[in-house]
């Protein structure tokens, strides 16, 4: 059980301003005061009129800049926010599809482009103005996003996720493998729900991942399907554990790495095209007993976890519990198959303060698996650590998810404890060498932590010899 | 309030005024900011006011010393992070000491100060939001409160800290302002009420509002007495 917050919450946290900075504050007031009592009243006009042929500036340079926000391609920028559109200006549709040998080239209005082949499919699970998120669940791409554009953009390929801001490269899934090349700039490539961390790829560099679940066969017709929620009719691939290990594609592979043993990401293998993005949750964790079944079934009605209902006012309203039993298993289902990341977290927060630790892991993996770029993926992935460490008994399980928050960036204010966590979930699932291993990392960040004292008990540290 | 004569020398309330504790190690062992200034040793609020306007550089010091604690944490808990809480301290002392000539009542010299400190946060907010939207912010992410944790706080707290941040995104501005005076940095109702320039009814409907949404993430005690939110 998480520890509440005390009223008022300053009690936890550090002061806002020492001693020193208390001084240097009032000494720069005293100047600040002084600077302005001395001042000519001459140099007050013509700051004045700086400020004001500053301004006049400002204008002109906003009318020159304007007719330059277009790029060599045509394609505006002044106007790329919101969701990645096509050049042309059309919404993109949930669902991308080539037949066969075919082709296809999207160009998009950030200057970017995508070409696919080899009977690609391609998902597009988030597409907003800071990230643009799909799944290639078959076929070839080959990327070009626009280098500083203002999306992140995450490539999800089942056993692995491509991640980038501004590239040349290619991702290509078939039935054995994902491998990704890179012909300018970098990317980083984080294998699926392995505690790894990301793999980053230079130009002229490639990697390669064996794809143990098989992927649909291409469709036999090409249609952009509407973006509309329709329901979804994916159904998850069987997920388990396994080891394996990375291989360089080629000579020029650069990458490899072990791969843990962790569960496995979904694969979509729906054989209907237009849906929901189609990215199933993972699996239930082995502790889990509770009532959501591991494969969520497509929903009966449609999707009921884009309408506003009652369990969602209850929690609004601070009745956790009450939202929980208001919650229908159709409705849980719904979310963890379609529902939008907001949903995700206020199912996760539903269950989490209702004593459902298990129901709240799966909707924040779920939240993970199909919106890691969300800004709120890295604390839900320290989230599920603490609830697999804490209240499941599954400290594996906790190691990949407190790993995953430290690949994912999770915040300076969690860091450290991410840190000493992870040594803390090694140790405890018996993998003293993972755990030194994460220990020397941790001493090596925070040489003075204030988790040491917690670090060294689960990890002593050895003397040199 | 009582005020002082008008022109009795200062340096006899101003023996009195004792030296802040300074104690910055973990939060719980220092000293709170006063709530009030009736809670307060030494001379009032009021009669540092009258000093300071008689030009007693002393006064205004004492002034600054009272209350640049709770300055500097409603900008460092409403701007999350400590990158500009010396400009905002700054600032806001700036005009707290040039405008004093300006303060209806002496005696409610805390509100006045922090409606300055939140009017002067709520223009940084405004400059960030613009330089987000032209690309031209380089001042990093907003920090959450779990990376203003002392270290007394345990990793759970931490956990539920960077949780309330996120959840506080969510809230109206206003509320939101409201919500952190009064949960985060304890500050009393009239305060707040003072700080966010509104009456007392509508600062407990904000934070009440704003409260509900925080209680429905975060795990938080109901404030005591219920009735005062």
């Amino acid at each position: 059980m998480s520890e509440p917050l005390p009223r008022p919450v300053d009690r936890l946290l550090a002061p806002p301003i020492d001693e020193l900075g208390e001084q240097r504050a009032w000494n720069g007031i005293e100047a600040r005061r002084l600077a302005a009592r001395s001042r000519p009243r001459a140099s007050r006009v013509w700051l004045a009129g700086g400020a004001l042929a500053a301004v006049a500036c400002a204008a002109l340079l906003l009318v020159w800049w304007r007719p330059l926000g277009t790029s060599p391609d045509g394609v505006a920028r002044h106007h790329d926010v919101g969701p990645l559109r096509t050049a042309s200006g059309d919404v993109l549709p949930s669902l991308v599809l080539v037949r066969g040998t075919g082709l296809r080239t999207l160009s998009l209005s950030d200057g970017s482009s995508v070409r696919l082949s080899k009977g690609a499919r391609v998902r597009v699970l988030e597409s907003t103005g800071t990230s643009f998120v799909t799944v290639l669940e078959a076929g070839r791409l080959d990327v070009h996003v626009r280098p500083r554009g203002p999306r992140r953009w995450v490539i999800e390929c089942g056993a692995a996720s491509v991640a980038v801001v501004g590239t040349r490269f290619s991702v290509e899934r078939d039935r054995e493998r994902v491998t990704v090349e890179v012909r300018e700039g970098l990317v980083d490539v984080t294998p699926a729900g392995v505690g790894e961390a990301h793999v980053r790829l230079g130009a002229g560099e490639s990697w390669a991942i064996p794809e143990d679940h098989p992927v649909a066969d291409p469709p036999s017709e090409v249609v952009p399907a509407p973006a509309a929620a329709e329901p979804d009719t994916t159904s998850p691939a069987a997920s388990g554990s396994r080891r394996g290990s990375l291989s360089p594609s080629d000579e020029r592979g650069v990458a490899r790495g072990e791969r843990s043993e962790g569960s496995r990401r979904s694969s979509p293998s729906g054989d209907r095209d237009e849906g929901a993005p189609g990215t199933p949750p993972e699996a239930s964790p082995a502790a889990d007993t509770s009532s959501a079944p591991s494969s969520p079934t497509p929903p009966s009605r449609p999707t009921p976890a884009v309408e506003e209902s009652d369990w969602q006012s209850l929690l609004a309203g601070g009745d956790a519990r009450g939202a929980w039993t208001a919650l229908t298993p159709a409705e849980r289902n719904g979310i963890l198959a379609s529902g939008t990341a907001e949903q995700l977290v206020r199912l996760a927060d539903a269950a989490r303060l209702s004593g459902h630790p298990s129901d709240a892991a799966r909707a924040l993996e779920t939240l993970l698996s199909r919106f890691p770029a969300h800004a709120s993926a890295p604390l839900a992935a320290f989230t599920v650590g603490r609830l697999y460490l804490d209240r499941l008994g599954n400290p594996s399980r906790a190691a990949v998810a407190f790993q995953r928050a430290l690949s994912l960036g999770v915040g300076s204010g969690l860091r450290e404890d991410a840190m000493a966590r992870l040594v803390e979930a090694h140790a405890r699932a018996g993998r003293a060498a993972d755990a030194s291993a994460a220990a020397a990392r941790y001493r090596q960040t925070f040489p003075a932590g204030r988790r040491r004292a917690i670090v060294d008990r689960w990890a002593p540290s050895t003397p040199a010899p | 309030m009582p005020q002082s004569e008008p022109h009795a020398p200062m340096t006899r309330h101003l023996r009195l005024v004792p030296t802040p504790p300074r104690a910055f190690g973990p939060a719980e062992a220092r000293a709170k900011v006063p709530a009030s200034p009736s809670t307060q040793e030494g001379p009032t609020d009021a009669e540092l006011v009258a000093a300071a306007r008689r030009g007693e550089r002393a006064a205004e010091e004492a002034i600054y010393k009272r209350h640049v604690r709770a300055v500097a944490g409603v900008a460092a808990r409403l701007l999350g992070g400590r990158q500009d809480v010396d400009d905002v301290v700054q600032d806001t002392f700036v005009d707290v000491l040039d405008e004093l000539d300006d303060l209806q009542d002496p005696a409610a010299l805390r509100g006045w100060i922090l409606r300055i400190a939140v009017h002067k946060v709520h223009r940084r907010f405004r400059r960030r939001k613009l330089l987000r939207a032209l690309g031209l912010w380089r001042g990093g992410d907003d920090e959450t409160l779990a990376a203003q944790a002392s270290n007394a706080a345990t990793s759970e707290q931490r956990a539920e800290l960077a949780l309330l941040t996120q959840v506080l995104d969510r809230v109206p501005a206003r509320e939101r302002t409201a919500w952190v005076l009064r949960h985060v940095e304890g500050h009393p109702l009239e305060d707040v009420a003072a700080a966010c320039d509104c009456s007392l009814a509508t600062v407990k409907r904000w934070i009440a509002a704003a409260d509900v949404v925080v209680r429905a993430h975060v795990r938080m005690p109901a404030e005591e007495g219920g009735a005062d939110v």
